[in-house]
């Protein structure tokens, strides 16, 4: 048999207003029936407890009202909303209200009363609801009041069509409550993040006290299809680029619920501050991308309302500054609820264990990418605060000439030499297409004419960047066989040395050991001259004929590179700058 | 007795191989990249011992010993007979062996049963935009796809 239990209606309200509300989650939860009412504009109104305090003053807020100029409701509608946990009935897929509770619970988190004044075209209606009178009856009632002369005011001036409703949260409590212009300006932010979608395609106007707001997207999309796609080992920090364009993702194939997944990666604010020095425009780009700690990870949209700001879902995004760049947004409609755990304030989610692997691992790349890019951003402004010391290894070498030939060898005869230096220009005609299919190659592109290619081009390929700073050492990011180092020769520019920057042992010196710029350019010189003492042998040794020369020459670069890519391997975390005395 | 082929799979003189895992019932799949002379299955021995990232990574999952698995099934595909990709320098390698494992994630609720791909590390390798490597890729994961259904 079935007993009936009681509920102490006060300290239900009671306990459902402590449920962690804060000023601005509790007025977007009254927005969001305005919205959910087909309201064309909304507008909040904050009325001071003493009008002549300035507004930074905390603890000065009388009531809020929040105006709408939806359908409004008829006696029965109004008395329905008040219900707890009112029906659902109407709810329809596309809602944005979830438990029914979000009125009330949001209204007694910052006041004592709740009024709705409410008409839908048959003339205006007011009830209100008091915490204090509930505590003491333990009854959960509604007092239908007559329309004051501050309700007429505010019909008049906002709702003449006879439709729409106003929301009063009184008696504001006076305990630590926010002072206006925090409410105001956390507001203008937060409602435009909130309700991006409704402002920007719907139409809806929201208006917090005389200001409009207006719609942020928090992942600044428009500017990242400007952009384009980053690519973390270039990209400098300036600009907004997508790291994962809008994606579908299966979280349930049976149930058929999908989500979608996008992510830009903002810029990279300290870039400013050297790049315009004395501006403050670092300043400046972390308030116009909203780049602080607490707004990077991902913002979930369900039936394109905000429902989690910033979140790091469980751990998927770690909490370290290399993220700050990061934003993700996920894209979900109400029969994805089942996987992402909305709580009452619509202000936190938990994720389900599949939502989390899924989203985890489909995200997994541009985690990757938006930590390397945010660093190598910190590389470029490194390199540009300290000169590049691969540009430096190049000057040094203006001034310096080579051995011509070294005590006890003998110079080979004119005849021999000339041969030699044919052998070596036609091999190196020949590598010149190489390394251009190859950049092609790298650039994702088809390896199409070879044997016509532009100077340009050429250029690029052999140096890796068109730059006339460079002049024998050269940062390439590929080199045949995927060897660390190879010798090039043109009549222009003499024996050079072309370093594969993405071999192991590169990325160890060149990006592991970043601040070690005598490091950089000591490495820069070793290669040029182990280049350098490849051609001497080429053009001297006649003791081997060319082929043999060349075979063993190439076997010991690449024996060489592999050994050091093994080296880096295995030795990963205790070389320098990891190493210590310690260890 | 039990036979188990192994003939085309234990040469990595000259070759290397990406390779992957599979257990249907337990839902893993595990990818991987190998220039091991003894081929995919002498990597295997590394992956299964008791400090083995895949042993690891099962038991983080599944809460059970990967000796456990009854249907454990190998796929390896071997890579071009290339420097590039035999060398000891693995970038190339271990940009097909991501890009494999990025497409795999996304297709997992679209192949039947689902998996999770736990294979995954903190390196992001530099060469996925080449050419040849996303082609290499793609080929693998058609192949993949093409057999899922009747592993």
């Amino acid at each position: 048999m079935a007993v009936e239990l009681q509920i102490d209606a006060g300290r239900l309200i009671y306990g459902l207003s402590r449920i962690g509300y804060t000023t601005s989650s509790a007025i977007c939860d009254i927005i969001d029936n305005s919205i959910r009412a087909n309201a064309s504009f909304v507008r909040l109104l904050i009325v001071k407890e003493r009008r002549d305090f300035s507004d930074a003053k905390k603890n000065n807020v009388k009531e809020y009202l929040i105006v709408d100029d939806g359908n409004g409701m008829n006696r029965d509608l109004i008395i329905e909303a008040l219900k707890l946990g009112s029906s659902d009935e109407d709810y329809e897929g596309k809602s944005l209200s979830k438990f029914g509770l979000g009125l009330k619970s949001a209204a007694f988190s910052q006041g004592d009363t709740l009024d709705v004044i409410s008409s839908n075209g048959t003339g205006f209606l007011k009830f209100r609801v008091s915490l204090p009178t509930i505590i003491k009856t333990k009854s959960y009632t509604a007092e239908e009041l007559e329309i004051d002369e501050a309700d007429n005011k505010i019909i008049s001036e906002y709702l003449q069509s006879g439709k729409g409703t106003i929301i009063r949260i009184g008696d504001i409590r006076k305990n630590n409550h926010p002072s206006v212009r925090n409410t105001i300006d956390e507001l203008n932010t937060k409602v435009g993040v909130i309700y991006y979608y409704f402002i920007n395609e719907k139409g809806l106007s929201i208006f917090i006290s005389d200001k409009k707001v207006i719609g942020i997207d928090p992942l600044f999309a428009q500017e990242a299809n400007e952009n384009g796609n980053l690519d973390e080992n270039t990209w400098e920090g300036t600009e907004v680029k997508w790291i994962e364009k809008r994606k579908e993702v299966t979280l349930d194939n049976e149930l058929e619920i999908t989500a979608f997944i996008e992510i830009t990666q903002l810029p990279y604010p300290p870039i400013f501050r050297i790049k315009h020095l004395g501006e403050a425009k670092d300043v400046e780009i972390r308030k116009k991308y909203l780049i602080e700690s607490g707004n990077y990870g991902f913002y979930v949209y369900r039936n394109n309302r905000l429902i989690s700001w910033a979140s790091h879902l469980n751990g998927i995004i770690p909490y370290d500054q290399d993220f700050y760049a990061f934003r993700g947004r996920i894209t979900i409609d109400s029969s994805a609820d089942d996987f992402f755990n909305i709580d009452v304030k619509k202000s936190s989610l938990t994720l389900s264990e599949e939502a989390w692997k899924v989203i985890s691992d489909v995200t997994r790349e541009a985690r990757n990418k938006s930590k390397n890019a945010w660093q190598n951003a910190g590389r470029i402004r490194s390199a540009i605060l300290n000169k590049d010391p691969n540009e430096i290894a190049n000057k040094l070498l203006n001034e310096y000439e080579q051995i011509e030939i070294l005590p006890g060898d003998t110079l080979p005869t004119e005849e021999a030499a000339v041969d030699r230096l044919g052998l070596i220009t036609q091999d190196m005609a020949e590598k010149v297409k190489t390394i251009v299919k190859m950049m092609r190659e790298d650039k994702g592109e088809e390896k199409g004419d070879i044997e016509n290619i532009s100077s340009e081009e050429k250029e690029e390929a052999v140096k890796g960047e068109i730059n006339p700073q460079l002049s024998k050492i050269f940062r390439v990011s590929s080199v045949p066989d995927n060897l660390l180092w190879e010798p090039y020769y043109d009549t222009d520019l003499g024996n050079c040395v072309r370093v594969n920057k993405l071999h192991r042992f590169a990325i160890y010196i060149y990006e592991n050991n970043a601040s070690n710029q005598d490091l950089q350019i000591t490495f820069d010189l070793l290669m040029l001259q182990l280049a350098d003492s490849e051609f001497y042998a080429y053009k001297n040794i006649m003791d081997f004929d060319y082929e043999q020369i060349k075979s063993i020459l190439w076997n010991f670069r690449r024996i060489t590179s592999e050994f050091l890519a093994h080296m880096v391997r295995k030795l990963e975390n205790e070389l320098p700058p990891n190493y210590s005395n310690d260890k | 007795m039990i036979q188990t082929n192994i003939y085309n799979i234990h040469n990595g003189i000259g070759v290397a191989y990406i390779y992957i895992w599979v257990s249907k019932a337990f839902s893993i799949l595990y990818v991987g990249m190998t220039n091991n002379s003894a081929g995919p299955i002498g990597r295997a021995s590394g992956h299964f011992s008791s400090r083995g990232t895949f042993r690891k990574r099962f038991i983080e999952e599944k809460g059970i010993g990967v000796e456990k698995v009854e249907d454990m099934i190998l796929l390896s595909f071997p890579l071009p007979k290339k420097q590039l990709f035999i060398s000891e320098e693995s970038s190339y390698r271990e940009s097909v062996e991501y890009l494999v494992q990025k497409e795999l994630q996304l297709l997992r609720g679209k192949l039947n049963p689902s998996y999770d791909v736990v294979s995954w590390h903190d390196r992001f390798p530099r060469r996925t935009a080449n050419t040849e490597v996303k082609k290499i890729a793609s080929e693998i994961i058609a192949n993949f796809e093409s057999v899922y259904n009747v592993l």
